[in-house]
């Protein structure tokens, strides 16, 4: 599917590259690919998770339920296309095998909405600038990186996993975190936001790819 | 936490003449405690309507108390029976429901009104049944109350709001995850829980420690001690104070220490041979978080072991503030005294490390990521008597009169924590309680003129005690706000443990 999909932007951007080259002043007239968003654009949004699970060395952490605003806009493009912007994101009801634990998002940047490809209502993309910091009892660490994307238009999931290409990485870690966290680690993240748009409202957003 | 406060509270620790500390038992009888037992008739708005529901609650609770004095109910739990169809509404069939159920309960005293919630939660998702009723059973920890003077206080239940949250057979959330019930109590029911009877006074009857060495099945953990009650209305305890209690010793952590954690810890001790309990002073405990290390040579599990050291600290000394104990000598003569309970410390190996004291083993299950904890704190104490007083007469005992040898205390704090992340009992974050048992050594070095090692010997050694203790969350301080949540602006304990029995 993806390769059909690049071939497919390749072929276009061949071809677009072809008018260019022919009739520069024809460009005007030819859509450029953009990823729409819907209903409006731009548009603020909220999400919700029920469920959400970090796991670092085997040590399992879980949220009862996680919580996210941002702004989405249409955007042109192919590949790599920021669609949302996150900030801010909570998590509630965490718990470690140590006890009770209060993960903070870092969103004074912004956490961005990135789309790559997309096949019948599915857009499949990542997060990236994610930071977030961690203490239980005296190991405090930060984790930093991306978490892969798939927004479903027909549900309104946003389902964030990781895998090895899109990965967090501990970036700091405490003396107090020695056998339990390291500098370079991979916590794997996982959840699934159901979005509405505007933030608070009842209606799920969309994403559509025009090539 | 000022200093105007702790000059305060050191006063009024001496001054509370039965307010028990260490290994020695009151002369007062612990209280008896009555059960709540009651059914309640409940209408709820469901997605598809007002149904009723049936809400079951008991619990423990004294049945008398002293003014200033918490009283903690215990073993509470809540069923809570929806009606057949609850969750029709759903657009996904629910297969299983979990609940978490707050009933707000009015407590009073003499027109004062105070509320508290008493928040209850399912051990473990329950299978919604094709037809029929589904009862919930919930459970947890509840706050306490503190009456401001004598007199009845009386705990009605009040109204109940509910968070049910539904998954599907294949364990994914219903659409949508939760239903949230607001649940009016029926007209026409006697809403009474329970009537504490409060006496005048302003000492606290020392309970006896039950045992548990149990794997937590029902939440004892302790409350929260909150600052000194209002003269005349009634105080609901919460889990978390804003800062230490009024009766809290010094106990600031050290923020450039990254290791460092402080806790404050207290709790009950029973002496066998005397069939009382007595309450340890609220302590200081200085806490060096050791290494952490993975293990996974046990079939389908990851152990997360951590040994620690703790030491107790008061003015600067590895001990328990001292504090006045009432005892009995002959069978029969009132004695006071004041006990000073010094630990002696672990040593240093030979790379300077110190000997740890605090082992805890994690083991989470490699198949469904729940875990067990195990935490063992073991301490080396001596027990010293000194300002003896028999039935108001000084006796002169010396500066020297204590346990002849060292001994040890060690307890246990065990916790799990389900695959679906549900926390109960001990956890190295919240802390919590720790059981054990304890024999007090003969006595040595007793009396100036005359030995009296015997007499105390005779009075408090021998057959061994149960201990409870009850430890609050620790501060460390050096994770700035990280773990604000835990420190006071002055780096102390935020959580100071009431003890329980």
């Amino acid at each position: 599917m993806r390769n059909t999909l690049k071939k497919f932007a390749m072929a276009a951007g061949a071809a677009t590259a072809a008018v260019a080259l022919a009739s520069p002043t024809a460009l005007a007239g030819i859509a450029a690919p953009t990823w729409t968003v819907g209903p409006t654009s731009p548009a603020s949004f909220s999400a919700t998770a029920d469920t959400v699970t970090l796991n670092l060395n085997g040590i399992p952490m879980t949220c009862t339920s996680s919580a996210a605003a941002g702004t989405m806009a249409s955007a042109a493009g192919s590949t790599n296309v920021q669609v949302g912007a996150i900030a801010p994101l909570t998590w509630s009801g965490c718990t470690s095998p140590f006890g009770p634990v209060s993960p903070t998002a870092n969103t004074s940047t912004s956490w961005k909405l990135m789309a790559n490809t997309y096949s019948a209502g599915v857009t499949n993309g990542y997060i990236n600038g994610v930071k977030a910091s961690l203490t239980v009892l005296t190991c405090t660490f930060t984790v930093e990186g991306q978490v892969a994307a798939t927004y479903t238009n027909s549900t309104g999931r946003l389902a964030v996993s990781n895998n090895s290409t899109r990965k967090l990485t501990v970036t700091t870690a405490s003396a107090g975190c020695a056998g339990i966290a390291a500098v370079g680690n991979n916590p794997t993240y996982t959840a699934s936001y159901l979005a509405v748009t505007p933030a608070g409202g009842t209606v799920k957003p969309t994403i559509v790819y025009t090539p | 936490m000022t200093g105007a406060r702790r000059q305060t509270a050191r006063g009024a620790a001496l001054a509370t003449v039965a307010l028990l500390g260490g290994m020695i038992p009151g002369a007062q009888a612990a209280s008896g405690v009555q059960e709540i037992d009651t059914e309640l008739a409940y209408t709820c708005d469901f997605p598809r309507g007002e149904q009723p529901v049936k809400v079951g609650i008991t619990a423990k609770i004294p049945e008398s108390a002293l003014p200033g004095q918490a009283v903690q109910p215990e073993d509470v739990v809540m069923d809570v029976t929806l009606p057949e169809g609850a969750f029709a509404a759903s657009a996904d069939p629910a297969a299983t429901v979990s609940a978490e159920m707050t009933l707000s309960v009015d407590v009073a005293q003499k027109g004062q009104e105070a509320r508290a919630e008493w928040i209850g939660r399912t051990a473990d998702p329950a299978p919604v049944p094709s037809e029929g009723e589904l009862v919930l059973r919930t459970s947890g920890a509840v706050p306490y109350v503190a009456p401001g003077a004598p007199g009845d206080l009386s705990l009605k239940a009040a109204g109940l709001t509910a968070v049910l949250t539904t998954r599907t057979a294949e364990g994914a959330p219903t659409e949508p995850a939760t239903t949230d019930l607001v649940c009016v109590l029926d007209a026409g029911q006697d809403p009474a829980l329970a009537a504490v009877d409060v006496a005048g006074g302003t000492t606290s009857p020392p309970p006896s420690p039950s045992p548990s060495a149990e794997w937590p099945g029902e939440d004892e953990e302790g409350g929260r001690e909150g600052e000194e009650p209002a003269p005349d209305a009634p105080e609901v305890g919460t889990r978390v104070q804003e800062s230490g209690a009024a009766d809290a010793p010094p106990c600031a952590g050290d923020p450039d220490d990254q290791l460092n954690m402080v806790a404050y810890v207290t709790g009950y001790a029973n002496v066998a041979k005397l069939d009382g309990a007595s309450r340890f002073p609220l302590a200081c405990a200085q806490i060096s978080q050791g290494p952490s290390w993975l293990d996974f040579t046990d079939p389908g599990f990851m152990h997360l072991y951590q040994d620690s050291t703790v030491d107790l600290r008061y003015q600067g000394k590895p001990q328990l503030p001292p504090s006045q104990g009432t005892f009995l000598t002959f069978g029969f003569m009132p004695t006071t005294a004041t006990l000073e309970m010094t630990q002696i410390p672990e040593g240093t190996r030979p790379d300077g490390t110190r000997i740890p004291n605090i082992k805890s083993d994690l083991a989470i299950s490699l198949a469904d990521f729940s875990s067990r904890s195990v935490t063992t704190i073991t301490m080396e104490l001596m027990l010293r008597l000194r300002d003896v007083e028999v039935n108001g007469v000084p006796l002169d005992v010396g500066d020297d009169c204590r346990t002849s040898r060292p001994f040890t205390l060690t307890v246990k704090g065990l916790g799990t924590r389900s695959s679906a992340g549900i926390l109960e009992g001990y956890t190295l974050a919240t802390g919590g309680q720790l059981t054990g048992s304890v024999s007090l050594p003969p006595f040595s070095g007793c009396g100036v003129d005359e030995d009296l090692d015997n007499l105390f010997t005779a009075s408090l050694s021998g057959a061994p005690g149960l201990v409870k203790q009850v430890q609050g969350a620790p501060c460390a301080a050096a994770q700035g706000s990280g773990s604000a949540a835990f420190c006071t602006s002055g780096y102390e304990p935020v959580d100071v443990p009431v003890p329980t029995r």
